[in-house]
């Protein structure tokens, strides 16, 4: 087989697999388009793996008392559940939307930087790859995702699994920093001239807050996992206290990323939500400037409040009030967002299509996920339930309520964009109630496990009273979303077996990208549309109607 | 004495303070027509001035306490500028005599000079403010020591605060000039924000954190004395004083960048620009 390919003419359409250099063409694409897509099917990979793992996890915990699973295997398949959810799905889906989308939405043909484009996504991938390779080196990290010192250093975590980690995470960091980069100079300088910044699609403009974030974030974890890389391969001692180190700095390092990282992964799916709403509710989104603007407050706020996730290792009281008062304050712009979502469906002629069922379920998930988390900032309640079920309850209320389930809308949303085919509606809907009462099960009744004092991270638990009916109820959850997921993947098989039927713009909607034809064809655009407003298809559409002149 | 008692205590508050802020409201009223937001402004910055500089707060300095040192020079150098700033009509600050001062006449053009100002005032302020404390009452802040009979004993306050206030009106005025023409563009607004915010953020984190260094004078009794009427440790005092700067510091620069972001959302550059030029902010 030879090497060399030929480079595809602009108006063709992205190279199918089944030809005979396709899966050549594919890996060695610098296209937006097929890295985003790529993206994408990395994030489904990982989320299958991930998904098993936490299938493992409430098999085990099905039955007090139980030994599915030793303790030993239990530490890494948790560790490798939360470190595989939150780094190699959450993040490359958003990631993968944004390089897809972000283009195709400002009026450009291709990102600022193609090449770091794909070496971003080929990070990523090795970080995952490497990550993984720890179960035939010895065994997987097993020290939880946020990888504590000591417990991490070498005294305590013997097997290369943990080393295997910090690479695996420095790579994937690599690629999150190359992403913002690519992000921020494209939306700058190939925005469509017309396309003033204060224009942008709501979900353009998340991703591109959102990748300051990350600039600022990912080189904080990337320092901190490269000490503790010196101090386990080189015998350092940043994070051992026992000869002058502090294991306190790494927490400080690992939370100053790790709570930006989660509106890192919530904005996307704010974006992706603020684009949904307003086509299926018929109405232009409400209170525009106040969405885009709270991003802002999120993501500078976000920096202020790290600490929140160290109320019980023994800050000073004068800390904990401050961080607790930061704390609640950041659910000021969140909650304002949430308005507006609202506000935007408020008297809206209302679609239910399987996007809007998403984007509605996300609301109310992420809404109790952020009560629950308003619970957290207040620091004798954090002292209470922050090592038991309840936390646990509350972070998949937040990374599966508030961003999972936007990604889906996402999914749904744009599909027919990107194949030229609309995925099943009845489907979409069995995958929808099947995982939304499934999660529902299965974390809501973990609050009240944590409240009944079920400590988290522990293999198998005594028969308490209660414990063992909430556990029973919370697998069976579990069983639910995989069948819903197991429908979404067949789902997916199904609609890419049928030939593409979907026109330019099936959903009505109002953004650049769907004046593309459905899949676009390598050069994105002949001819951009003349931008006047934030909705220029509606403009076109409704020449006597249009929104507000913005330029 | 307890705090109370303290707070209470007329001979706490500076009659010649209260007199001077009298003095400035009524000039401000009397001589500047200026919008009710305008006065309602003007009138916050010079109470908070006043509150921090002639208030029993301001004798509270006179007991070692570092964090009111600090709400001082947040007060003096953060708030106070951007209130007076938007409480002042065009051609107060927009005139021949003003316009003489490039860094007036152009911040926009010397916006790295004034941020540099501002952030060197932020940290030098502290220290030299951490280094006259220490030289007074004998403790370390933030690991500074300071000897009794150091010339820094007997530095006197007055130019400190005055030059912390001006630092922190040059740092204010490339964002909000009354002449919005002469501001910067609201997103350089806002990375401008950001920087100063992460500027004040690293040094609260610094005071916080190096109050550790302070725990093992909690033990010794004779600086728990000092703490009357407010009684608080030494570690106590230097985590609120880093907190101060760190989390309201921040959340003042959030919630400006905010406001720039919201008016900028809904504006239309092109029209925009005409009415900058002609309509000044105090006449809308």
């Amino acid at each position: 087989m030879s090497l060399y390919i030929d480079i595809p003419e602009d108006k063709e359409q992205l190279p199918s697999l089944k030809t005979g250099q396709g899966k050549l063409a594919w890996m060695a694409s610098v296209d937006h388009k097929q890295l985003g897509i790529m993206y994408l099917w990395l994030a489904l990979v990982f989320f299958v793996i991930g998904g098993l793992e936490a299938m493992m996890i409430r098999a085990q915990l099905a039955l007090p008392n139980n030994d599915l699973i030793s303790p030993e295997l239990y530490n890494q398949i948790f560790t490798m559940h939360g470190t595989t959810m939150i780094f190699l799905v959450l993040m490359p889906a958003s990631i993968g939307l944004g390089t897809y989308l972000i283009p195709l939405m400002i009026g450009a043909n291709e990102m600022a930087f193609p090449r770091l484009n794909a070496f971003s996504f080929w990070m990523t991938c090795l970080g995952g790859m490497l990550l993984y390779f720890s179960f035939f080196a010895g065994g997987a990290p097993d020290a939880g995702w946020f990888n504590y010192a000591p417990l991490s250093e070498n005294n305590y975590s013997s097997t290369q699994g943990v080393d295997y980690f910090l690479v695996g995470l420095i790579l994937t960091g690599i690629g999150s920093i190359g992403a913002a980069l690519n992000f921020i100079t494209t939306v700058l300088t190939l925005r469509s001239p017309d396309i003033k910044l204060n224009m942008l699609p709501l979900f353009v403009w998340m991703i591109f807050v959102n990748a300051f974030l990350m600039l600022a974030a990912f080189p904080l974890l990337n320092a901190g996992l490269f000490m503790m890389l010196i101090d386990r391969q080189f015998d350092a001692h940043f994070f051992l206290a026992s000869t002058g180190g502090s294991a306190i700095l790494w927490q400080h390092f690992f939370w100053a990323f790790g709570h930006p990282e989660v509106y890192i992964i919530a904005l996307p799916a704010f974006g992706i939500i603020s684009e949904v709403i307003p086509v299926f509710s018929r109405k232009p989104i409400y209170g525009y400037k106040f969405v885009a603007a709270s991003s802002i407050a999120i993501a500078l706020l976000s920096y202020s409040v790290w600490a929140h996730h160290m109320f019980t290792v023994g800050l000073s009281n004068t800390v904990n009030a401050f961080f607790a008062i930061s704390s609640m304050l950041i659910g000021i712009p969140t909650g304002l967002k949430i308005i507006n979502w609202i506000g935007t469906m408020h008297k809206g002629s209302i679609r239910l299509t399987t996007p809007m069922l998403w984007a509605m379920a996300f609301l109310i998930c992420f809404t109790f996920g952020g009560l629950t988390g308003i619970s957290f900032a207040i620091v004798p309640i954090t002292w209470q339930l922050t090592d038991t079920y309840y936390l646990v309850a509350h972070f998949h209320y937040v990374f599966l309520g508030g961003s999972l389930f936007g990604l889906f809308a996402g999914i749904y949303y744009w599909f027919p964009k990107m194949s030229g085919r609309m995925l099943c509606s009845k489907l979409g809907k069995w995958h929808f109630w099947l995982f939304v009462l499934g999660f529902n099960l299965t974390f809501f009744l973990q609050h009240v496990l944590g409240v009944l004092g079920m400590p988290r991270r522990i293999f198998t638990y005594p028969d308490l009273p209660y414990w063992k009916v909430l556990n029973m109820l919370a697998t069976l959850g579990a069983v639910m979303m995989f069948v819903g997921m197991a429908i979404f993947f067949w789902n997916i098989y199904k609609t890419l077996k049928k030939p593409r039927t979907v026109g330019e713009n099936p959903w009505d909607a109002w953004t650049l990208e769907w004046a593309t034809p459905s899949p676009p064809e390598l050069k994105n655009f002949d001819e951009i549309p003349r931008v006047h407003s934030r909705r220029p298809l509606w403009d076109i559409n409704n020449p006597d109607n249009p929104d507000k002149k913005l330029n | 004495m307890n705090a109370t008692d303290y707070f209470l205590n007329p001979y706490n508050w500076s009659f010649t303070g209260l007199l001077a802020l009298v003095l400035v409201l009524l000039l401000y009223l009397l001589l500047l027509k200026t919008s009710n937001t305008q006065k309602v402004l003007f009138c916050s910055a010079s109470l908070l001035i006043y509150l921090v500089l002639g208030s029993p707060i301001a004798d509270l300095d006179n007991y070692g306490l570092h964090s009111v040192s600090m709400l001082q020079h947040i007060i003096l150098l953060m708030v106070s500028p951007i209130l007076i700033l938007k409480s002042l009509p065009l051609k107060a600050i927009d005139n021949k005599f003003f316009n003489i001062i490039p860094l007036f006449n152009n911040p926009k053009k010397y916006f790295i000079i004034t941020w540099v100002i501002g952030a060197i005032a932020m940290w030098t302020g502290h220290f030299l403010s951490a280094a006259m404390m220490s030289s007074k009452y004998g403790i370390a802040i933030c690991g500074i020591t300071a000897s009794k009979n150091s010339w820094l004993a007997h530095f006197p306050e007055t130019p400190v605060f005055v030059l912390l206030f001006v630092a922190g009106f040059l740092l204010a005025l490339p964002v909000f000039h009354p002449n919005k023409s002469k501001r910067l563009h609201p997103l350089k607004s806002v990375v401008y924000l950001f920087t100063a915010c992460v500027s004040c953020s690293a040094l609260g984190l610094y005071v916080t954190f190096m109050a550790n260094s302070a725990s093992m004078l909690e033990a010794i009794p004779v600086f728990a004395t000092f703490r009357n009427p407010v009684p608080m440790s030494v570690r106590t005092d230097q985590e609120l004083a880093g907190l101060m700067m760190w989390v309201p510091g921040c959340i003042l620069y959030v919630l400006s960048s905010v406001e720039i972001m919201l008016h900028w959302y809904d504006a239309n550059p092109d029209i925009d620009k005409k009415q900058l030029i002609e309509v000044p902010i105090s006449d809308k």
